[in-house]
């Protein structure tokens, strides 16, 4: 095991979670190298893909309560009569307009990174292995203390 | 330009730039001349830091799809700094790339632009050479940090030991920023230094 982490330049404090992303990613790295074709566009993650269309339709506009004396935190000005807004999941709201610019090119929350799904399978099956990964870090974590403590 | 970028700079000045917890953080943003879509930045080193008593200045580019995409930023003040290009001021910092948000401001960027020189990162590095300094001989890097904050950004820490080094590659015709960097570069190491410049 130690030389499959030091091929992969894993330093040993690095913080967990960005050693996760490290490795999941180089993974996915190998995989490429492995079939260029099945793993096509391997992504380099520069920019996270947009939030699918089906999702970002099931948004919700919030009733106009909410907005009252609010601010659209990606325009900064304040809701006025008859804007349209929409709810995030994790309820923060912005701008209809707004809100779906921002999700044309990027799938989570502007204000707390909530994620929405993507249509890009190589990015699901990337977030599906970090989170994988890190639930069996957790275990890991968990047994070792129960045994320990 | 984008009318969305322009109101939006303009409500960041009226709300959040002026603030003043900004005062009290010790960063500023300035425009120049009437245009909003080029600003320049104002960091104070922090406290406890090689960069304290250091005044920084930044170049921000703000592009026509703001918030939509980070502003461009870059360090005008020469700094000796991990993240930092020592030669260009270029940046490496997630949120001014990928891990961008359409909620955040140019307040955002300039106090996670403190923090970072407060909390290098070297294992993500824009200037591999610092990031080495910075890992293998850390008293040499916060000497060296120091000496570019004293020359560049008007620190208070003279070093009479690097001038005098400096002088010596001057008096063999070489630019004084050229020495400093090449100084820099080898640790202070005089004859290595020379050997590399004059190779």
């Amino acid at each position: 095991m130690a030389s499959y982490f030091d091929e992969l330049h894993v330093e040993e404090d690095e913080m967990p979670t960005v050693r996760l992303e490290r490795l999941t990613r180089e993974t996915f790295r190998m995989l490429f190298d492995h079939d260029p074709a099945r793993y096509g566009d391997i992504i380099n993650f520069q920019n996270t893909p947009p939030a699918s269309k089906s999702e970002i339709e099931k948004l919700k506009a919030p009733s106009f309560e909410e907005l009252i004396d609010e601010q659209c935190r990606i325009c900064l000005s304040q809701y006025q009569l008859n804007d349209k807004a929409l709810n995030m999941p994790c309820n923060h709201i912005f701008h209809e307009n707004c809100l779906k610019t921002w999700l044309e090119k990027s799938n989570f929350c502007p204000l707390c990174k909530f994620e929405l799904k993507t249509d890009n399978e190589m990015y699901e099956l990337y977030k599906q292995e970090l989170k994988n990964r890190q639930s069996r870090e957790d275990n890991i974590a968990q047994l070792h203390d129960s045994m320990f403590s | 330009m984008n009318n969305i970028a322009t109101q939006r700079i303009k409500r960041e000045f009226k709300e959040v730039i002026k603030s003043e917890e900004l005062a009290k953080c010790s960063i500023k943003v300035d425009l120049i001349g009437d245009s909003y879509t080029e600003l320049k930045g104002e960091i104070a080193g922090p406290p406890d830091t090689p960069y304290e008593g250091g005044t920084f200045f930044l170049e921000i580019k703000v592009p026509e799809t703001y918030p939509f995409n980070p502003p461009k930023v870059r360090f005008m003040t020469k700094i000796w700094h991990p993240n930092i290009s020592s030669v260009t001021g270029a940046i490496c910092l997630d949120i001014l790339k990928d891990q961008w948000a359409a909620a955040m401001t140019l307040r955002t960027v300039l106090l996670s632009l403190q923090a970072l020189m407060a909390a290098a990162e070297p294992d993500d590095p824009q200037d591999a050479v610092v990031a080495k300094q910075y890992k293998e001989y850390p008293e040499i890097f916060a000497k060296t940090a120091s000496h570019w904050t004293n020359v560049y950004a008007g620190g208070p820490n003279k070093n009479s030991e690097f001038d005098t080094k400096i002088q010596r590659l001057i008096d063999m015709g070489i630019e004084r920023d050229q020495a400093r960097g090449a100084l820099s570069t080898y640790n202070w190491d005089l004859e290595r230094a020379t050997e590399q410049l004059f190779s």
